[in-house]
Protein backbone atom coordinates (compact mmCIF):
# COMPACT_ATOMS: atom_id res chain seq x y z
CA UNK A 1 0.00 0.00 0.00
CA UNK A 2 1.49 3.40 -0.92
CA UNK A 3 1.79 6.12 1.69
CA UNK A 4 -0.99 8.37 0.38
CA UNK A 5 -3.45 5.49 0.49
CA UNK A 6 -2.27 4.55 3.96
CA UNK A 7 -2.66 8.12 5.24
CA UNK A 8 -6.17 8.19 3.77
CA UNK A 9 -7.08 4.91 5.46
CA UNK A 10 -5.69 6.02 8.81
CA UNK A 11 -7.46 9.37 8.50
CA UNK A 12 -10.78 7.58 7.97
CA UNK A 13 -10.09 5.26 10.91
CA UNK A 14 -9.42 8.30 13.10
CA UNK A 15 -12.62 10.01 11.98
CA UNK A 16 -14.64 6.85 12.68
CA UNK A 17 -13.06 6.53 16.15
CA UNK A 18 -13.76 10.21 16.96
CA UNK A 19 -17.41 10.14 15.86
CA UNK A 20 -18.03 6.71 17.45
CA UNK A 21 -16.68 7.99 20.79
CA UNK A 22 -18.83 11.13 20.56
CA UNK A 23 -21.94 9.14 19.69
CA UNK A 24 -21.14 6.70 22.54
CA UNK A 25 -20.97 9.57 25.01
CA UNK A 26 -24.01 11.34 23.48
CA UNK A 27 -26.04 8.15 23.90
CA UNK A 28 -24.78 7.56 27.42
CA UNK A 29 -25.21 11.04 28.92
CA UNK A 30 -28.79 11.90 27.86
CA UNK A 31 -30.95 8.86 28.65
CA UNK A 32 -34.68 9.35 29.10
CA UNK A 33 -36.37 5.99 29.69
CA UNK A 34 -39.38 4.77 27.69
CA UNK A 35 -41.42 2.76 30.23
CA UNK A 36 -43.36 0.55 27.79
CA UNK A 37 -40.36 -1.16 26.20
CA UNK A 38 -37.65 -0.56 28.76
CA UNK A 39 -35.68 1.30 26.09
CA UNK A 40 -34.57 4.92 26.28
CA UNK A 41 -34.55 8.22 24.40
CA UNK A 42 -31.14 9.73 23.55
CA UNK A 43 -29.35 12.11 21.17
CA UNK A 44 -26.47 9.86 20.06
CA UNK A 45 -27.97 9.75 16.56
CA UNK A 46 -26.80 13.33 16.00
CA UNK A 47 -23.20 12.20 15.55
CA UNK A 48 -24.18 9.17 13.42
CA UNK A 49 -26.13 11.41 11.02
CA UNK A 50 -23.44 14.12 11.02
CA UNK A 51 -20.75 11.50 10.24
CA UNK A 52 -22.79 10.21 7.29
CA UNK A 53 -23.37 13.72 5.90
CA UNK A 54 -19.76 14.86 6.38
CA UNK A 55 -17.78 11.74 5.44
CA UNK A 56 -20.07 9.43 3.48
CA UNK A 57 -21.92 6.15 3.86
CA UNK A 58 -19.06 3.91 4.97
CA UNK A 59 -17.99 6.19 7.83
CA UNK A 60 -21.63 6.87 8.79
CA UNK A 61 -22.44 3.15 8.83
CA UNK A 62 -19.42 2.20 10.93
CA UNK A 63 -19.98 5.03 13.41
CA UNK A 64 -23.62 3.90 13.76
CA UNK A 65 -22.59 0.31 14.32
CA UNK A 66 -19.88 1.00 16.93
CA UNK A 67 -20.79 4.05 19.08
CA UNK A 68 -24.46 3.61 20.07
CA UNK A 69 -24.12 -0.19 20.37
CA UNK A 70 -21.21 0.27 22.79
CA UNK A 71 -23.40 2.62 24.83
CA UNK A 72 -26.16 -0.02 24.93
CA UNK A 73 -23.63 -2.42 26.43
CA UNK A 74 -23.64 -0.12 29.45
CA UNK A 75 -26.95 -0.99 31.06
CA UNK A 76 -29.17 -2.17 28.19
CA UNK A 77 -27.43 -5.25 26.74
CA UNK A 78 -30.63 -6.64 25.14
CA UNK A 79 -30.69 -3.77 22.65
CA UNK A 80 -27.09 -4.09 21.37
CA UNK A 81 -28.04 -6.19 18.34
CA UNK A 82 -30.97 -4.00 17.25
CA UNK A 83 -28.99 -0.80 17.78
CA UNK A 84 -25.91 -2.01 15.88
CA UNK A 85 -27.96 -3.10 12.85
CA UNK A 86 -30.47 -0.21 12.76
CA UNK A 87 -27.94 2.58 13.33
CA UNK A 88 -25.43 1.12 10.89
CA UNK A 89 -28.10 1.16 8.17
CA UNK A 90 -29.22 4.64 9.29
CA UNK A 91 -25.69 6.12 9.08
CA UNK A 92 -25.08 4.38 5.75
CA UNK A 93 -28.34 5.65 4.23
CA UNK A 94 -27.83 9.23 5.46
CA UNK A 95 -24.34 9.23 3.91
CA UNK A 96 -25.46 7.57 0.69
CA UNK A 97 -28.20 10.10 0.01
CA UNK A 98 -26.91 13.27 1.66
CA UNK A 99 -23.13 13.18 1.33
CA UNK A 100 -22.18 14.19 -2.20
CA UNK A 101 -22.86 17.64 -3.58
CA UNK A 102 -23.37 19.32 -0.19
CA UNK A 103 -26.80 20.52 -1.33
CA UNK A 104 -29.36 21.29 1.36
CA UNK A 105 -32.04 19.26 -0.38
CA UNK A 106 -29.89 16.11 -0.53
CA UNK A 107 -28.85 16.54 3.10
CA UNK A 108 -32.48 16.87 4.22
CA UNK A 109 -33.52 13.89 2.08
CA UNK A 110 -30.73 11.83 3.68
CA UNK A 111 -31.78 12.87 7.18
CA UNK A 112 -35.44 12.06 6.48
CA UNK A 113 -34.38 8.61 5.25
CA UNK A 114 -32.31 8.20 8.42
CA UNK A 115 -35.29 9.06 10.65
CA UNK A 116 -37.46 6.58 8.69
CA UNK A 117 -34.88 3.82 9.10
CA UNK A 118 -34.51 4.55 12.83
CA UNK A 119 -38.26 4.33 13.48
CA UNK A 120 -39.01 1.42 11.12
CA UNK A 121 -35.87 -0.50 12.10
CA UNK A 122 -36.59 -0.48 15.83
CA UNK A 123 -40.25 -1.31 15.15
CA UNK A 124 -39.30 -4.37 13.07
CA UNK A 125 -36.78 -5.56 15.65
CA UNK A 126 -39.09 -5.07 18.63
CA UNK A 127 -42.31 -6.30 17.01
CA UNK A 128 -40.99 -9.25 14.99
CA UNK A 129 -37.31 -10.16 15.33
CA UNK A 130 -36.90 -10.01 19.13
CA UNK A 131 -40.14 -11.91 19.93
CA UNK A 132 -39.08 -14.58 17.40
CA UNK A 133 -35.59 -14.80 18.91
CA UNK A 134 -37.05 -14.91 22.44
CA UNK A 135 -38.60 -18.32 21.74
CA UNK A 136 -35.06 -19.74 21.60
CA UNK A 137 -33.22 -17.23 23.83
CA UNK A 138 -35.40 -15.79 26.64
CA UNK A 139 -32.87 -12.94 27.07
CA UNK A 140 -34.43 -11.20 24.04
CA UNK A 141 -37.97 -11.39 25.42
CA UNK A 142 -38.17 -7.69 26.29
CA UNK A 143 -40.70 -6.41 23.75
CA UNK A 144 -43.79 -7.33 21.74
CA UNK A 145 -45.81 -5.79 18.91
CA UNK A 146 -47.85 -3.56 21.27
CA UNK A 147 -44.78 -2.19 23.05
CA UNK A 148 -43.02 -1.64 19.72
CA UNK A 149 -45.96 0.44 18.52
CA UNK A 150 -45.80 2.58 21.67
CA UNK A 151 -42.13 3.29 21.04
CA UNK A 152 -42.72 4.84 17.62
CA UNK A 153 -43.48 8.42 18.88
CA UNK A 154 -40.39 8.71 21.15
CA UNK A 155 -38.19 7.22 18.42
CA UNK A 156 -39.64 9.68 15.91
CA UNK A 157 -38.98 12.59 18.28
CA UNK A 158 -35.44 11.31 18.89
CA UNK A 159 -34.81 11.05 15.14
CA UNK A 160 -36.22 14.49 14.35
CA UNK A 161 -34.30 16.27 17.13
CA UNK A 162 -31.06 14.47 16.22
CA UNK A 163 -31.55 15.30 12.54
CA UNK A 164 -32.13 19.01 13.25
CA UNK A 165 -28.98 19.25 15.39
CA UNK A 166 -26.96 17.19 12.86
CA UNK A 167 -28.10 19.44 10.00
CA UNK A 168 -27.09 22.53 12.01
CA UNK A 169 -23.66 21.02 12.74
CA UNK A 170 -23.07 20.12 9.09
CA UNK A 171 -24.12 23.59 7.90
CA UNK A 172 -21.76 25.29 10.33
CA UNK A 173 -18.85 23.00 9.44
CA UNK A 174 -19.45 23.28 5.69
CA UNK A 175 -19.53 27.06 5.98
CA UNK A 176 -16.23 27.00 7.89
CA UNK A 177 -14.47 24.79 5.31
CA UNK A 178 -15.74 26.67 2.25
CA UNK B 1 -1.96 -10.77 37.60
CA UNK B 2 -1.33 -10.19 33.89
CA UNK B 3 -3.79 -7.69 32.31
CA UNK B 4 -4.61 -10.19 29.55
CA UNK B 5 -5.78 -12.73 32.15
CA UNK B 6 -7.83 -10.06 33.91
CA UNK B 7 -9.42 -9.00 30.60
CA UNK B 8 -10.20 -12.66 29.83
CA UNK B 9 -11.70 -13.06 33.31
CA UNK B 10 -13.96 -10.05 32.84
CA UNK B 11 -14.86 -11.27 29.34
CA UNK B 12 -16.01 -14.63 30.74
CA UNK B 13 -17.84 -12.87 33.58
CA UNK B 14 -19.71 -10.72 31.01
CA UNK B 15 -21.27 -13.72 29.23
CA UNK B 16 -24.32 -14.04 31.55
CA UNK B 17 -25.03 -10.29 31.26
CA UNK B 18 -25.19 -10.48 27.48
CA UNK B 19 -26.88 -13.89 27.11
CA UNK B 20 -29.00 -14.22 30.25
CA UNK B 21 -27.52 -17.70 30.82
CA UNK B 22 -27.42 -19.11 33.50
CA UNK B 23 -28.75 -16.20 35.60
CA UNK B 24 -32.26 -16.41 34.16
CA UNK B 25 -32.43 -20.15 34.91
CA UNK B 26 -32.15 -19.75 38.70
CA UNK B 27 -35.70 -19.70 40.18
CA UNK B 28 -37.03 -17.41 42.90
CA UNK B 29 -36.83 -13.71 43.70
CA UNK B 30 -36.09 -11.61 46.76
CA UNK B 31 -38.50 -8.90 45.50
CA UNK B 32 -40.52 -8.69 42.29
CA UNK B 33 -37.82 -7.86 39.71
CA UNK B 34 -34.86 -8.79 41.94
CA UNK B 35 -34.34 -12.43 40.92
CA UNK B 36 -31.93 -14.54 42.96
CA UNK B 37 -29.97 -15.38 39.79
CA UNK B 38 -29.26 -11.72 39.05
CA UNK B 39 -28.52 -10.87 42.69
CA UNK B 40 -25.95 -13.69 42.95
CA UNK B 41 -24.46 -12.60 39.61
CA UNK B 42 -24.30 -8.95 40.74
CA UNK B 43 -22.51 -9.99 43.94
CA UNK B 44 -20.02 -12.08 41.91
CA UNK B 45 -19.32 -9.15 39.54
CA UNK B 46 -18.76 -6.66 42.37
CA UNK B 47 -16.53 -9.07 44.31
CA UNK B 48 -14.44 -9.84 41.21
CA UNK B 49 -13.91 -6.13 40.47
CA UNK B 50 -12.90 -5.52 44.08
CA UNK B 51 -10.44 -8.42 44.07
CA UNK B 52 -8.91 -7.85 40.62
CA UNK B 53 -8.80 -4.04 40.41
CA UNK B 54 -8.66 -2.98 44.07
CA UNK B 55 -10.75 -0.77 46.30
CA UNK B 56 -10.07 2.55 44.52
CA UNK B 57 -11.07 1.33 41.05
CA UNK B 58 -14.10 -0.41 42.53
CA UNK B 59 -15.28 2.76 44.25
CA UNK B 60 -14.87 4.71 41.00
CA UNK B 61 -16.81 2.10 38.96
CA UNK B 62 -19.58 2.01 41.56
CA UNK B 63 -19.82 5.82 41.68
CA UNK B 64 -20.11 6.08 37.88
CA UNK B 65 -22.71 3.28 37.86
CA UNK B 66 -24.79 5.10 40.47
CA UNK B 67 -24.52 8.46 38.67
CA UNK B 68 -25.70 6.91 35.38
CA UNK B 69 -28.36 4.54 36.69
CA UNK B 70 -30.11 6.56 39.40
CA UNK B 71 -31.47 9.28 37.02
CA UNK B 72 -32.53 6.66 34.44
CA UNK B 73 -34.36 4.50 37.00
CA UNK B 74 -35.95 7.37 38.94
CA UNK B 75 -36.90 9.34 35.83
CA UNK B 76 -38.36 6.20 34.20
CA UNK B 77 -40.36 5.36 37.31
CA UNK B 78 -41.53 8.98 37.55
CA UNK B 79 -42.71 8.99 33.91
CA UNK B 80 -44.44 5.62 34.34
CA UNK B 81 -46.27 6.56 37.53
CA UNK B 82 -47.28 9.95 36.11
CA UNK B 83 -48.75 8.08 33.12
CA UNK B 84 -50.57 5.77 35.51
CA UNK B 85 -51.99 8.69 37.49
CA UNK B 86 -53.20 10.43 34.32
CA UNK B 87 -54.72 7.32 32.71
CA UNK B 88 -56.31 5.98 35.92
CA UNK B 89 -54.50 4.03 38.64
CA UNK B 90 -54.24 0.28 38.10
CA UNK B 91 -52.76 -1.93 40.81
CA UNK B 92 -51.71 -4.62 38.30
CA UNK B 93 -49.76 -2.16 36.13
CA UNK B 94 -48.20 -0.57 39.20
CA UNK B 95 -46.81 -3.99 40.21
CA UNK B 96 -45.46 -4.55 36.68
CA UNK B 97 -43.74 -1.13 36.65
CA UNK B 98 -42.26 -1.65 40.11
CA UNK B 99 -40.76 -5.01 39.07
CA UNK B 100 -39.46 -3.49 35.83
CA UNK B 101 -37.58 -0.66 37.55
CA UNK B 102 -36.16 -2.89 40.28
CA UNK B 103 -34.89 -5.24 37.52
CA UNK B 104 -33.46 -2.28 35.56
CA UNK B 105 -31.65 -0.99 38.65
CA UNK B 106 -30.13 -4.42 39.38
CA UNK B 107 -29.06 -4.86 35.73
CA UNK B 108 -27.53 -1.39 35.43
CA UNK B 109 -25.70 -1.61 38.76
CA UNK B 110 -24.21 -4.91 37.58
CA UNK B 111 -23.42 -4.23 33.93
CA UNK B 112 -22.03 -0.67 34.21
CA UNK B 113 -19.23 -1.49 36.73
CA UNK B 114 -18.43 -4.61 34.68
CA UNK B 115 -18.16 -2.65 31.40
CA UNK B 116 -16.04 0.07 33.06
CA UNK B 117 -13.72 -2.55 34.56
CA UNK B 118 -13.30 -4.25 31.18
CA UNK B 119 -12.10 -0.94 29.72
CA UNK B 120 -10.02 0.00 32.78
CA UNK B 121 -8.12 -3.28 32.77
CA UNK B 122 -6.64 -2.62 29.28
CA UNK B 123 -3.48 -0.48 29.67
CA UNK B 124 -4.06 1.88 26.71
CA UNK B 125 -0.75 3.76 27.04
CA UNK B 126 1.29 0.56 27.36
CA UNK B 127 -0.46 -0.84 24.28
CA UNK B 128 0.44 2.28 22.30
CA UNK B 129 4.01 2.16 23.58
CA UNK B 130 4.26 -1.54 22.66
CA UNK B 131 3.02 -0.92 19.11
CA UNK B 132 5.43 2.00 18.61
CA UNK B 133 8.44 0.02 19.79
CA UNK B 134 7.95 -3.19 17.82
CA UNK B 135 11.19 -4.11 16.11
CA UNK B 136 9.62 -6.24 13.34
CA UNK B 137 7.49 -3.42 11.92
CA UNK B 138 3.84 -2.51 12.42
CA UNK B 139 1.05 -4.21 10.47
CA UNK B 140 -1.61 -2.02 8.88
CA UNK B 141 -4.29 -3.42 11.23
CA UNK B 142 -2.08 -2.45 14.18
CA UNK B 143 -1.65 1.05 12.76
CA UNK B 144 -5.43 1.39 12.52
CA UNK B 145 -5.77 0.13 16.11
CA UNK B 146 -3.13 2.65 17.21
CA UNK B 147 -5.03 5.46 15.51
CA UNK B 148 -8.32 4.35 17.09
CA UNK B 149 -6.74 4.17 20.56
CA UNK B 150 -5.19 7.62 20.26
CA UNK B 151 -8.40 9.27 19.09
CA UNK B 152 -10.51 7.44 21.70
CA UNK B 153 -8.18 8.50 24.52
CA UNK B 154 -7.94 12.08 23.24
CA UNK B 155 -11.73 12.42 22.90
CA UNK B 156 -12.51 10.85 26.25
CA UNK B 157 -9.79 12.46 28.35
CA UNK B 158 -9.32 15.91 26.73
CA UNK B 159 -12.28 16.81 24.53
CA UNK B 160 -15.15 15.83 26.81
CA UNK B 161 -13.82 17.47 30.01
CA UNK B 162 -13.32 20.67 27.97
CA UNK B 163 -16.87 20.49 26.62
CA UNK B 164 -18.23 19.96 30.14
CA UNK B 165 -16.19 22.98 31.23
CA UNK B 166 -17.77 25.06 28.41
CA UNK B 167 -21.25 23.90 29.48
CA UNK B 168 -20.53 24.87 33.09
CA UNK B 169 -18.79 28.19 32.38
CA UNK B 170 -21.33 29.49 29.90
CA UNK B 171 -24.24 28.57 32.15
CA UNK B 172 -25.79 26.48 29.36
CA UNK B 173 -28.08 24.52 31.63
CA UNK B 174 -29.59 27.54 33.37
CA UNK B 175 -29.97 29.28 29.99
CA UNK B 176 -31.90 26.25 28.73
CA UNK B 177 -34.18 26.42 31.76
CA UNK B 178 -34.79 30.11 31.04
CA UNK B 179 -33.16 31.30 34.28
CA UNK B 180 -30.13 32.98 32.83
CA UNK B 181 -29.28 36.66 33.52
CA UNK B 182 -31.89 39.08 32.17
CA UNK B 183 -34.51 36.38 31.74
CA UNK B 184 -34.83 35.61 35.44
CA UNK B 185 -38.13 37.43 36.03
CA UNK B 186 -39.46 37.13 32.52
CA UNK B 187 -38.63 33.69 31.09
CA UNK B 188 -38.58 33.44 27.28
CA UNK B 189 -41.53 31.84 25.46
CA UNK B 190 -41.46 28.10 24.83
CA UNK B 191 -40.69 28.46 21.11
CA UNK B 192 -37.61 30.58 21.75
CA UNK B 193 -36.50 28.20 24.47
CA UNK B 194 -36.72 25.24 22.06
CA UNK B 195 -34.81 27.02 19.26
CA UNK B 196 -32.27 28.23 21.83
CA UNK B 197 -31.78 24.68 23.09
CA UNK B 198 -31.29 23.33 19.55
CA UNK B 199 -28.82 26.12 18.78
CA UNK B 200 -26.90 25.39 21.96
CA UNK B 201 -26.80 21.66 21.17
CA UNK B 202 -25.53 22.48 17.67
CA UNK B 203 -22.84 24.74 19.12
CA UNK B 204 -21.72 22.03 21.57
CA UNK B 205 -21.76 19.41 18.78
CA UNK B 206 -19.57 21.58 16.49
CA UNK B 207 -17.12 22.29 19.33
CA UNK B 208 -16.92 18.58 20.22
CA UNK B 209 -16.37 17.44 16.61
CA UNK B 210 -13.73 20.09 15.86
CA UNK B 211 -11.81 19.25 19.04
CA UNK B 212 -12.10 15.48 18.53
CA UNK B 213 -10.80 15.47 14.94
CA UNK B 214 -8.25 18.28 15.32
CA UNK B 215 -5.17 16.04 15.39
CA UNK B 216 -6.45 13.25 13.14
CA UNK B 217 -4.66 14.43 9.93
CA UNK B 218 -1.41 14.92 11.84
CA UNK B 219 -1.62 11.53 13.55
CA UNK B 220 -2.53 9.79 10.28
CA UNK B 221 0.65 11.11 8.70
CA UNK B 222 2.77 10.33 11.75
CA UNK B 223 1.50 6.76 12.13
CA UNK B 224 1.81 6.06 8.40
CA UNK B 225 5.55 6.82 8.70
CA UNK B 226 6.07 3.92 11.11
CA UNK B 227 7.94 1.11 9.34
CA UNK B 228 5.46 -1.35 7.86
CA UNK B 229 5.56 -5.06 8.62
CA UNK B 230 7.78 -6.91 6.12
CA UNK B 231 8.78 -3.77 4.16
CA UNK B 232 12.12 -3.60 2.31
CA UNK B 233 13.58 -1.33 4.98
CA UNK B 234 12.59 -3.77 7.69
CA UNK B 235 14.05 -6.71 5.78
CA UNK B 236 17.32 -4.81 5.34
CA UNK B 237 17.43 -3.77 8.99
CA UNK B 238 16.91 -7.31 10.24
CA UNK B 239 18.85 -9.25 7.57
CA UNK B 240 21.99 -10.94 8.80
CA UNK B 241 25.19 -9.22 7.66
CA UNK B 242 26.46 -10.72 4.40
CA UNK B 243 29.34 -10.45 1.85
CA UNK B 244 32.36 -8.41 2.89
CA UNK B 245 30.69 -7.30 6.13
CA UNK B 246 30.86 -10.92 7.32
CA UNK B 247 34.59 -11.05 7.24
Amino acid sequence: MNQTKEINLLFRAGIIAAFATLSFVGTLIIRIPIPVTGGYFNLGDTFVMAAGLLYGPLVGGLVGMIGPAAADAVGFPQFILATAVVKAIEGFAVGLIGWKGRSALRSIAGLVAGIGILVAGYYIFEAAIYPAMATAIPFFGVTDAKAALAEIPPNLLQGVLSAIVAYGIVRVLNRQTR
Amino acid sequence: MNWRLKALGFGVLAVPAFSGFPVNCIPGALLPGADYGWLVYAAAVHLTILLLLGRRAYRFALAVALVISIPVVLLGAGISYTGLLISGWSQARQVVYAAHYVRLAVTMLTVIPLALSMVAVIPMHRLEHYLLQRSDGVKIAEKIALMGLRVFNHTLHFVLPNILEIIREEGVLSALRGRGGRCRDNPPPLRRRITGTLRMLTHIGVEAICAAIRFVPLWAEEISRLPGYGTEKQKQDHAPPSGRDNK
